[in-house]
């Protein structure tokens, strides 16, 4: 009897699935919800149950990397990136041959510089499936047998991927988890709205700076509302960093004087010696982000100001105010040589944020040379939350999350933030801009400045008691009852802050799925094994998706437990 | 350094904080309890916990909201739930209505440190550049280091202990047919399988050597290092059977290999016939003349065209038979790799690989299987086959003669 008992206790508790008391069209009393659902679970399988109790596992899929990792810890327990060393048949332990390295400094391309080492390419026309698929399997193969120590089979996946992907990837990606891991059912999840979630915000700005290219995503209640791209991301900040370091490789050998880093994007030569591993590490640990200049730095405006106060030239100012700085805020950083390891080359400091200058932020170029899909990142910053309404754009600006690869280089998040509010400072929150703009709104201040003189025959009216005063100039009434009202509808609930820029950390999308599922909260996007190698992405519900997802509010991929139909599934925001 | 227990040293070793001492511990309670002097960390570890429990606490106190509203305030027609109670209150013969009344607002965001907000300061990514500035390249983790680590670490002094990764016996199962190929035994001390079926002793071994050109032809020895181009080499592609029954052996390969330098490859015999892999009492009472040929042996040995009692390879006939083995003769023509190829060329881009489909057919006794589950015990022969792709590893192509002069 004590194990029966035991037994039903480990039922899964009415949050789980509180759809099944509703149901019964007319409860007659509030007390009887409770006996039916008991009376429900003990008719369901008990198998069923159980396999819902068992905890997820989470992967994440990105360009360069898989994590993976148990539900409710908040780190992935392993992150395993695709190299070319990944690669290596069985056996082959040549790259731990003496001297392995120095031989293998191959001029690359740079179209296809350190592709190897990606996972996949949004644009399919170059890429082979095949290999797609192999890595993913080779990948999640390895996660489950050395990191995660579990049986696949029973498990079922969370898989956090990017909502915009082709679906020949997301097919390639379910069907391999799905035939080669005999995984139950998937459960997909796109990463801006985790990383929301897991910086404890319902609605944010999401600025994923990725590898191929850095997506923002404006979350308004956890739905994507807005999403723009750019392809300043860190793949353009290693290659830039490459570029520096093959400069001053060269120039330490005495090959050429002159560095690549000081001419101008169009000019460099399109092979690199330097491969991605020695550029990413030095990336890793070395780039670093300037602050804003002119904002916060005070000392060089003014000396500026006294230096052409005192008839001083500029050109002889600079050269000692350089040396100066070499000494003290620029100190010279030995790193080992990308030719001969067992060198050191060194580079001035100051030159390490070079690279997150140029490509991130395109400090080089003027904005007139800019495309679509190569603006900088503090502009689209603003774009994106200039293309929001207000509302949503209030609420956003305060919760700006940085995540990513390229959020980890220190001083970029300070310098976006001081970057985009000065854009606001400057331009305030109007889309036109341009010379015909400037030339209109100067205008019209001159027409407002001509106005200034009945609109001060106004305010003398307004002091005047005896004159009445026309509707549209008088404060507004407090309504004390509309006060208490509103004080009673927001007791309990704290104030939000909006309508400030503010960054906010977060800790990432996959910590956000792993929270999502130690909450028990389903995703819209759920897909059982057997309807998927039935039919392919093309058996998702096609008809109703657009419906459901909409009136649900689930469009999102987050959705509260119990929501999820049974029959049929839906693509989602993947479709 | 004490822990708590020998069990779970590594979550013990968590709770460590970086220059000794344990770290405050998180508060759990929900952000009405948590005092306010409280100065919450920013470890990544009680940032989840208290974002979990502050989720926890809006997910119950909002679950009382009406089930026809979403978390996000839009109606939901679609579910049976919320079906059930429109109607219901439409037809008006329940309370419903009075109970929607009292609906709580949706659960809100997190507004402060205590429930897992974290700001950005500037003063953290300042302090990091300084760092940066100062110790310089050595005091900064590399790439490896960082990836291993649970949480981003950027400096020498973030690092944490990682643990010893565990291993597990595994069972392997067949990827079409589910049915178990590997399985060890279950005790910790032994390396044996309770089941192994392993490939090798299913399907041929397949072995490759040059043949090199007969002495008369004045012709340099085939190098494996560096093949000859743009002229016919022959190789001895050797089968040995592992299988007790005779094989029946049909080889395919593509005309030219795939990949960027297309070589012609012919396989001079592609059918022939494998021995059993008899016992060795059967083959030394058998053909005394095949008993010195150890397989082994005749890998080793060099052997030249014409030079064995003037054999010269020919097409559709085998080069040699032994016991359980048959060796035919594949002639490859190499492509020319240009001067300039060679530096622009990938890494193993030079290597002659021969991708070979293999088939295999043979009679195997069904009575052996049959025989457990109460089979009649009388030999049956059952025709089995087998096919598969593999890939046969040849050497490098080497430059062409005379193209830098």
């Amino acid at each position: 009897m004590a194990t029966a008992a035991g037994y039903f206790d480990r039922k899964p508790s009415s949050s789980v699935r509180p759809g099944l008391s509703h149901l019964q069209p007319n409860p007659p009393s509030p007390h009887t919800p409770q006996q039916q659902r008991r009376v429900s679970s003990t008719f369901s399988s008990p198998s069923v149950s159980y396999r819902s109790e068992d905890e997820a596992v989470i992967f994440e899929f990105g360009t360069r990397h898989v994590s993976a990792g148990f539900t409710g810890e908040s780190y992935p327990r392993c992150k395993l990136g695709f190299g070319p060393e990944e690669s290596r048949r069985v056996g082959d332990y040549r790259r731990w041959l003496p001297g392995y390295d120095e031989g293998q400094r191959k001029k690359q391309r740079v179209e296809s510089w350190g592709e190897d080492h990606e996972l996949w390419q949004m644009d399919l026309r170059g890429m082979d499936i095949g290999i797609v698929e192999d890595k993913i399997e080779r990948a999640v193969r390895e996660a489950f047998t050395k990191y995660l120590l579990l049986d696949s089979k029973s498990r079922r996946l969370l898989v956090i991927l990017p909502s915009v992907m082709p679906h020949q990837l997301l097919s390639t990606v379910l069907a391999t988890l799905f035939s080669n891991f005999q995984t139950p059912s998937i459960t997909l999840l796109s990463p801006p709205i985790l990383s929301t979630v897991a910086a404890g915000c319902r609605s944010s700005l999401i600025v994923d700076i990725g590898w191929r290219e850095t997506t923002l995503t404006a979350v308004y209640d956890y739905r994507e509302v807005y999403q723009a791209r750019t392809t300043r991301a860190m793949r353009m900040v290693t290659l830039e960093m490459a570029r520096l370091l093959e400069s001053y490789d060269t120039q330490k050998k005495g090959d050429k004087p002159g560095t690549a880093g000081d001419k101008s994007e169009d000019q460099r030569s399109d092979v690199l010696s330097i491969n991605l591993d020695q550029a990413e590490q030095v990336t890793t640990r070395m780039a670093w982000c300037q602050g804003r200049q002119g904002s916060s730095d005070a000392p060089p405006d003014t000396r500026d100001i006294s230096g052409q106060l005192g008839q001083v030239s500029i050109a002889e100012d600079k050269p000692s105010d350089q040396s100066r700085n070499a000494n003290t805020d620029d100190p010279s950083i030995s790193i080992p040589s990308p030719s001969s390891p067992r060198q050191c080359i060194s580079i001035p400091f100051s030159q390490f944020a070079q690279p997150v200058e140029t490509s991130l932020l395109a400090a080089t170029k003027q904005r007139y040379d800019l495309d679509d899909h190569e603006q900088p990142l503090h502009i689209l910053i603003y774009k994106t939350l200039l293309s929001l309404p207000p509302d949503g754009r209030a609420v956003c600006m305060s919760r700006i999350i940085f995540t990513g690869g390229g959020s980890n280089i220190p001083g970029l998040k300070p310098r976006l933030l001081d970057e985009l509010s000065a854009i606001v400072k400057e331009r305030g929150w109007d889309p036109v801009e341009g010379k015909a703009a400037d030339e209109r709104r100067r205008r019209l201040k001159e027409i407002s400045s001509n106005r200034q003189l009945p609109r001060s025959t106004h305010e003398e009216a307004l002091k005047d008691p005896s004159n009445t005063i026309p509707a549209a100039l008088a404060p507004q009434v407090p309504d004390p009852i509309e006060d208490k009202l509103r004080r009673e509808q927001n007791k309990g609930s704290k104030d939000t802050i909006s309508g400030i820029i503010r960054g906010v950390k977060t800790l990432g999308a996959w910590a956000g799925g792993s929270l999502l599922a130690n909450l028990r909260i389903k995703g819209v996007v759920n897909i059982e094994r057997d309807s998927f190698l039935q039919y392919g992405l093309t058996g998702a519900r096609r008809d109703a998706e657009a419906s459901t997802v909409q009136q649900k509010g689930l469009g999102t991929g987050v959705g509260r437990g119990g929501m999820g139909e049974r029959g049929g599934w839906t693509l989602g925001a993947w479709a | 350094m004490s822990f708590k227990s020998l069990t779970d040293m590594r979550s013990d070793m968590g709770k460590l904080k970086i220059g000794g001492g344990h770290k405050v511990a998180s508060t759990k309670s929900s952000e009405a309890e948590s005092p306010p002097e409280v100065i919450p960390d920013d470890e990544p570890d009680s940032v989840f916990t208290t974002l979990r429990s502050f989720y926890n606490s809006q997910l119950s106190s909002s679950n009382s909201t009406d089930p026809l509203l979403t978390p996000s305030g839009g109606f939901n027609y679609s579910s049976p739930s919320s079906l059930a109670r429109i109607m219901s209150l439409y037809t008006g013969r329940s309370g419903y209505g009075k109970k929607d009344q009292a609906k709580t607002t949706p659960m809100r965001e997190s507004a402060d440190p205590s429930e897992g907000l974290r700001v950005l300061d500037p003063a953290s990514d300042a302090e990091a550049i300084e760092k940066m500035r100062t110790q310089g390249w050595t005091s900064t983790t590399s790439t490896v280091q960082q990836a291993e680590q649970k949480h981003p670490a950027r400096f020498i002094d973030d690092l944490r202990p990682i643990q010893a990764l565990l291993r597990t016996k595994r069972s392997k199962r067949c990827r079409t047919c589910r049915h178990i190929l590997v399985k060890p035994e279950a005790k910790v001390q032994s390396t044996r399988f309770r089941i192994r079926l392993v490939a090798l002793n299913y399907i041929p071994t397949i072995s490759l050597k040059p043949l090199q050109p007969a002495p008369s032809t004045q012709l340099p020895l085939i190098d494996l290092n560096a093949l000859p181009a743009l002229r016919a080499s022959q190789f001895l592609l050797t089968l040995k059977n592992p299988l007790f029954d005779p094989v029946k052996i049909t080889l395919g390969t593509p005309s030219h290999t795939p990949g960027k330098q297309s070589h012609k490859v012919t396989i001079l015999c592609p059918q022939f016939d494998v021995g059993p892999n008899m016992d060795q009492w059967d083959e030394a009472l058998g053909d005394p003349k095949s008993r010195r040929t150890s397989k082994m042996l005749s890998l080793l040995k060099v052997e030249y065209a014409g030079g064995d009692g003037g054999k010269v390879a020919e097409a559709g006939k085998v080069w040699e038979k032994g016991r359980n083995w048959t060796t035919v003769v594949v002639e490859v023509i190499c492509a020319a790799i240009e001067e300039g190829d060679k530096t622009a060329m990938r890494e193993d881009e030079d290597v002659l690989e021969i991708p070979v489909f293999v088939r295999m057919e043979w009679e195997a006794d069904t009575e052996r299987e049959e025989s457990g589950g109460g089979g009649k015990g009388e030999e049956r022969k059952e025709k089995r086959e087998l096919a598969y792709w593999v890939v046969v590893g040849v050497g490098r192509v080497g430059r062409l003669e005379g193209s830098s002069s």
